[in-house]
């Protein structure tokens, strides 16, 4: 019984890894598992941009020229689009994509740490014409950049 | 965790390793209707954690609004090829899933 348990994996297969018992068990500890513990609920909850951005740090965030956002100035696919951020900012720990025409304005949060540049790339969902905003949390200071951009098909279907 | 694949590559730059990585995940808004007109449940990555040799470089917190089948670009100083590169991330369901790959040179 002891053995299915350990097979269906769960708390059990947790408990029996960190008391260092089966070998076979050490790759699945090699990596940190991510937690949903400590995810930002109250921004990504908030509904207008500002709210979600008062839940990024304290201060209002001064305006940056030295926040690079690459986006299409008219998206033409909202579910899809390519965004690429670079943070020139001395200290930048992370950046937070906030679009606010969509629901939920907060889309993510990118922390760098141990020799990872201040740098994203991914593909995101911008329900309809109107301002993305990039926030850079640098040494617990708020910086930003905003950038007006036009959809033909919206993205949050 | 059937549905969900994910594929990543390292790759040596000039001074810097591009990691790129794909994730087969359907992010689901909540506002959706399928064809019978119910809407899908909410269903999306919340956490996503990239290691170099086992330390944290990248860790992101993720809504809804992160296009469905997700893909991430980093860059990541002072790795070198054969370095290992792992990704691993959860969802609102609490699903799971981790990869591994080495620095391509």
């Amino acid at each position: 019984m002891k053995r299915r348990t350990l097979l269906r994996g769960g708390p059990a297969v947790f408990a029996a890894g960190t008391l260092g018992l089966p070998g076979w068990l050490a790759p699945v500890f090699a990596q940190p598992a991510p937690s949903i513990a400590d995810w930002n609920k109250a921004g990504f909850d908030a509904k207008t941009a500002a709210d979600a951005i008062r839940h990024l740090g304290s201060g209002t965030p001064a305006s940056s020229r030295d926040i690079l956002i690459e986006i299409q100035d008219v998206i033409e696919n909202g579910a899809r689009a390519r965004i690429e951020v670079t943070s020139r900012i001395p200290g930048t720990q992370a950046l937070s994509i906030v679009s606010d025409r969509n629901p939920y304005p907060l889309a993510a949060t990118f922390s760098f740490t141990n020799g990872a540049d201040p740098y994203v790339s991914t593909l995101i969902k911008v329900a309809e014409s109107g301002t993305l905003r990039v926030i850079v949390n640098a040494e617990g200071r708020l910086y930003i950049a905003t950038r007006d951009v036009k959809t033909t098909i919206g993205g949050c279907g | 965790m059937a549905e969900s694949t994910t594929r990543i590559t390292a790759r040596m730059r000039q001074d810097f390793v591009e990691v790129r990585a794909l994730i087969m995940h359907p992010m689901e808004t909540g506002n959706r209707r399928d064809a019978k007109n119910q809407l899908v449940p909410l269903h999306f990555i919340q956490r996503v954690q990239i290691t170099h040799n086992g330390r944290v470089v990248l860790d992101a917190q993720w809504s809804q609004a992160i296009a469905r089948d997700p893909f991430i670009g980093v860059r990541v100083r002072g790795a070198k090829p054969g370095d290992k590169v792992a990704l691993a991330w959860v969802d609102n369901r609490g699903a799971r899933e981790s990869v591994e790959t080495v620095v391509a040179a």
